[in-house]
């Protein structure tokens, strides 16, 4: 029963049943919070031990480090390691599907290549190397530029091809 | 990853050097600690976003510094150690009408910034209408007024 002067003393608009329904929603907000900035944290929403992740031909030949998870305009690396065990030639063909590097924005390649070629649905790199044997990585510093999951295809020409998925957050 | 560490290092440096600083320092704002302010926090946005200017950057960043306070503030309700250490504690001024010299030299106090305090709060005009100044945790000096400096509706009872 309310006490009719009770308002005159303490004019005041009290809720207890909504303020108990807000304490729940805080705390679950209070969890949701823990685990997104734990899933930051493990790389589940960029860069991290759950996000750096490679891939390897069956023959070993190329190998590319990349992160799965990528955020939209971060700067961001990815190394091609070729090894050309029967290569004589003091050269290293590697090629990038042209769909995937469209939503990218290549800052730098070191080493630099010595060419650059396009194909119809490829860009074909050439890096020139001092020895003809020795494994090469080539580092891409590069920006993504498209949001959403994206596929990409990397090979040696005339060798064995890898592909791999990104998914890059807004 | 980085970004979460960065926020929680930044978070633990900005409340040690603002726990350094002491309470009064940024309480009263001036016209320069307001500027000062606009600083830090311009250099601070640099070191947390550096070159990632995603959205999902920076909703991982806010949900950081906002679950450490929120982390921070639960420890303090159950560890009233970890509170002081962490907000200070409330110092006395003035005892009895009494100016204690030392906390007000170490707080950086001065009878002005009392006087001040009394002026806006209480509307009193001098010291010795003052019973207790004490200087609370977030940096304003609260006034107790001795009983005779009472106004009527400042006590829980009205005097007859």
């Amino acid at each position: 029963m309310r006490h009719p002067t009770l308002r005159s003393h303490f004019d005041i608009d009290q809720d207890a049943h909504f303020h108990r329904h807000a304490w729940i929603v805080q705390r679950i907000g209070w969890t949701a919070m823990a685990l997104i900035a734990m899933a930051g944290l493990l790389g589940l929403l960029g860069r991290g031990p759950i996000s750096s992740a490679a891939v390897e031909s069956g023959d070993r030949r190329i190998r590319v480090q990349y992160d799965r998870f990528e955020r939209h305009e971060a700067p961001t690396t990815f190394t091609i390691t070729v090894d050309r065990r029967s290569g004589a030639e003091r050269a290293a063909r590697v090629w990038i599907t042209r769909e995937w590097l469209a939503g990218m924005r290549i800052d730098t390649v070191t080493p630099e290549p010595a060419a650059v070629e396009a194909d119809s649905d490829r860009l074909i790199y050439t890096f020139r190397t001092p020895e003809p044997d020795a494994p090469l990585a080539i580092t891409f510093h590069a920006q993504p530029q498209q949001i959403g999951r994206r596929t990409a295809r990397i090979g040696v020409v005339d060798g064995p091809e890898i592909g791999f998925w990104q998914f890059v957050y807004p | 990853m980085d970004c979460v560490i960065r926020a929680v290092a930044i978070y633990f440096f900005l409340l040690l050097i603002f726990r350094l600083a002491g309470s009064r320092s940024l309480a009263r704002i001036t016209t320069f600690d307001f500027v000062l302010l606009l600083v830090i926090g311009e250099v601070t946005q640099q070191a947390l976003t550096g070159q990632d200017y995603s959205v999902t950057n920076a909703l991982v960043l806010i949900i950081t510094l906002v679950g450490l306070d929120i982390a921070l503030s639960v420890i303090k309700e159950r560890s009233p150690r970890f509170e002081k250490f962490v907000d200070g504690v409330p110092i006395v001024l003035i005892r009895n009408g009494r100016l204690l010299e030392e906390p007000m030299k170490h707080e950086r106090v001065g009878e002005e910034d009392i006087l001040e305090f009394a002026r806006e709060l209480r509307g009193l005009a001098r010291l010795d209408q003052i019973k207790y100044a004490v200087l609370e945790r977030d940096g304003a000096i609260t006034i107790v007024p001795k009983d005779n400096e009472r106004r009527p509706h400042d006590g829980d009872q009205p005097k007859g």
